[in-house]
């Protein structure tokens, strides 16, 4: 079996790519605070963590 | 912020595929910048970036709405140009085959990574992986073939490129 390949390779339009990916780390950041506080409000143990 | 690399590393990844593991993509969120002009430098050099579906799993699971699920689809998109390597049966069985190797060291090891490294078995010489776990990639069975830092206002973030050579 052959590794699959892009069908053209594209360049990352950086300015457009750094915008979407604030808005991404904006997610992660929620759930990482999700995650804290679900388990602080459940008196689990916290990992150092999330991923 | 620059990332420090050998050039070298970048000419044995030339006509490779590039195995981008979870902790990659959210890095990128939190440092897009210094990933893009590295990213588009691999692109140029003939480097196809690439993921499983478990990195995208793990990603993509907690979106709290579909517009921040949508944001971190094209994100992983934006990247890898929908280069997804398939899990197949033999690397399941590869999976199987780590976990005895791994032996006690395997304890606390993801399924992904586990999966990551039985696409690295099954694709060898032409699949190398990017990650910032170097300590779930056990050196007695995969081949660390470089070093990459970036450094930051709270140290140094040190991420390995791992290939199956064996």
């Amino acid at each position: 079996m052959s590794l699959p390949k892009a069908k053209k390779t594209k360049l990352i339009d950086e300015e457009k790519f750094i915008r979407l990916a604030k808005r991404v780390n904006k997610s992660f950041e929620e759930e990482v605070r999700y995650i804290l506080e679900t388990k602080m409000n459940n008196g689990d143990k916290l990992r150092p963590c999330a991923y | 912020m620059e990332i420090n690399y050998d050039p070298a590393l970048i000419n044995s990844l030339r006509n490779k595929h590039l195995l981008l593991d979870t902790n990659i993509f959210r890095d990128v969120a939190s440092k897009p910048s210094v990933f893009t002009s590295f990213f588009n430098l691999l692109k140029n050099s003939d480097v196809t970036l690439a993921t499983i579906d478990l990195v995208k799993f793990e990603i993509l699971k907690g979106s709290a709405n579909n517009l921040k699920y949508e944001e971190k689809e094209q994100m992983i998109k934006d990247i890898t140009e929908e280069v997804i390597i398939p899990t197949t049966s033999e690397m399941i069985a590869s999976v199987y085959e780590l976990i005895k190797q791994y032996g006690i060291d395997g304890a606390s090891i993801s399924v992904t990574d586990l999966y990551l490294g039985a696409a690295l078995i099954q694709f060898k010489k032409n699949l190398f992986l990017l990650t910032r776990d170097t300590t779930d990639f056990l050196q007695r069975i995969f081949e660390l073939s470089g070093v990459i830092n970036i450094p930051c206002s709270k140290g140094i973030f040190t991420y390995g490129v791992y290939q199956y050579t064996q």
